[in-house]
């Protein structure tokens, strides 16, 4: 009994490491690093996180861990509330729909489709919150934004892939 | 399984609205989608302030290593500056009792002093669309929506969302900032307009205003926001009728802010038509 509800526990606590783990990531970006040009070029965590886990382990990144995700962010950078949750929530469903292009293939074609749907859903948070401010935004400290997360992913997805290995090491990485 | 993709499609669209719900409605200025972003923001304050323990101590580290390769200079330069504030320590003094004989005079009305709050900064949100921070003192700490938020130097901006325990300074960078100043040699009213820029708008200029680069900016006390005569910046271009700004405050360097508790007596117990109002 006991063991069956330690058991429960820890798949519990592991299923929810991804996603707590990423919301680490996502308040990372806000510390005062004492550069206000650190947080602007801070990578976009939760877009990786979000990519990854949809497409290699879906059951660990549902649509609403997305959106808690996308909330987090909002509230905190003070952003409009609910804009990264609208981009995270499409880009999970783009990611989990597409999934089959990218499982069991070679890295590079994973990472095509996270630049991608990357830009996607970065254009769509632009173009919200320009609606939104009813003003045009610069589009430069995105695209550069942009930039550094995409060139981060090979090494953020290597450690995740690490982390699937070691949460569930009975199923093999990319099946 | 038609059953689950059916739950699965309205799990979407649930989450969706609710997207575009949180953002019509913040769009709308609602009252309970600012206090459920506060709500948020106070449950992160604590969690913040620890992460934020080992990156401060990183900076100071880092801070104190080039402080210590620049002592000689520094030193030079500050017995340099001694120097000359000691004169300038002489005038205040002189003014100060002038002020004070020349007031007693006229019987103006002492200006209420204010009070200060120091918070530690504990989140930095200079994204692409939004130039806020977050300080670790709120409503339990005596902050109040509207109060300005200064370092040692100069206006950093304006407490927005005001939490329990945190709060947000909206900076005179963001795009939403507009603070009342004046020109001080010339006494010319302006706002100071951010626009996501290090260097804040001159805006609302009379038409034939004579302002040139090195002019300073200080608040003005209109509008009741901030208390008068806060340092804000100095005029660092003008250029086609485009007049900037370059806030006192070093951005980069921010780890404390000083929130002042300014009590406005016209705005709290004044009457319209009567003196002081």
């Amino acid at each position: 009994m006991v063991t069956g509800l330690a058991t429960q526990l820890f798949s519990g606590l592991r299923a929810g490491l991804p996603v707590a783990l990423t919301a680490l990531l996502v308040l990372a970006a806000y510390l005062p690093f004492g550069s206000s040009e650190v947080s602007r070029m801070f990578p976009e965590f939760a877009l990786i996180s979000v990519f990854f886990w949809s497409v290699y382990q879906p059951h660990l990144m549902p649509a609403g861990a997305a959106f808690l995700l996308g909330f987090l962010n909002d509230a905190l950078s003070g952003m409009p509330l609910g804009l990264s949750a609208l981009a995270l929530v499409l880009l999970q469903y783009a990611a989990l729909h597409q999934r089959r292009a990218f499982v069991g293939q070679p890295f590079v074609v994973g990472w095509i489709g996270f630049a991608v749907l990357a830009a996607v859903a970065m254009v769509l948070i632009w173009f919200g919150a320009s609606i939104y401010y009813f003003r045009l935004f610069e589009p430069s400290p995105v695209a550069v934004r942009l930039a550094i997360t995409v060139a981060v992913y090979p090494v953020v997805a290597e450690l995740f892939s690490w982390l699937q290995r070691r949460l569930y090491p009975q199923v093999r990485y990319g099946s | 399984m038609p059953a689950r993709a059916a739950v699965q499609r309205s799990a979407y669209l649930l989450l969706i609205s609710a997207a575009l719900l949180m953002l019509i409605l913040g769009r709308s200025d609602n009252e309970a989608v600012a206090r459920f972003r506060t709500m948020v923001t106070d449950l992160l304050a604590p969690v913040m302030a620890v992460l934020s323990e080992p990156v401060a101590g990183v900076n100071a580290l880092i801070l104190s290593g080039q402080e210590l390769w620049y002592t000689q200079l520094d030193n030079a330069r500050l017995r340099e500056d001694v120097d000359r504030l000691m004169h300038w320590q002489q005038i205040a003094r002189k003014l100060e009792q002038e002020n004070a004989v020349l007031r007693a005079q006229l019987n103006v009305r002492a200006e209420p002093s204010p009070q200060f709050i120091t918070a530690r900064v504990i989140a930095d949100t200079g994204g692409a669309f939004v130039r806020t921070l977050v300080v670790g003192a709120g409503r339990r700490d005596g902050a109040l929506a509207g109060q300005a938020a200064m370092t040692g130097s100069g206006l950093i901006g304006r407490l927005t969302e005001v939490g329990e325990r945190a709060s947000r300074v909206l900076l005179l960078s963001d795009l939403n900032s507009r603070v009342p100043v004046l020109v001080e040699g010339s006494r010319l009213r302006a706002v100071l307009a951010g626009d996501n820029t290090k260097q804040p708008k001159l805006i609302f200029l009379p038409e034939a205003a004579q302002v040139s680069p090195g002019d300073r900016i200080v608040t003005s006390g209109h509008g009741g926001i901030f208390p008068p005569g806060l340092p804000v910046g100095t005029v660092v271009r003008v250029e086609d009728g485009e007049i900037r700004v370059q806030p006192f405050v070093d951005w980069d360097r921010l780890e404390y802010a000083t929130l002042l508790r300014y009590e406005m007596p016209q705005l709290t117990t004044g009457r319209p038509g009567q003196p002081g109002y």
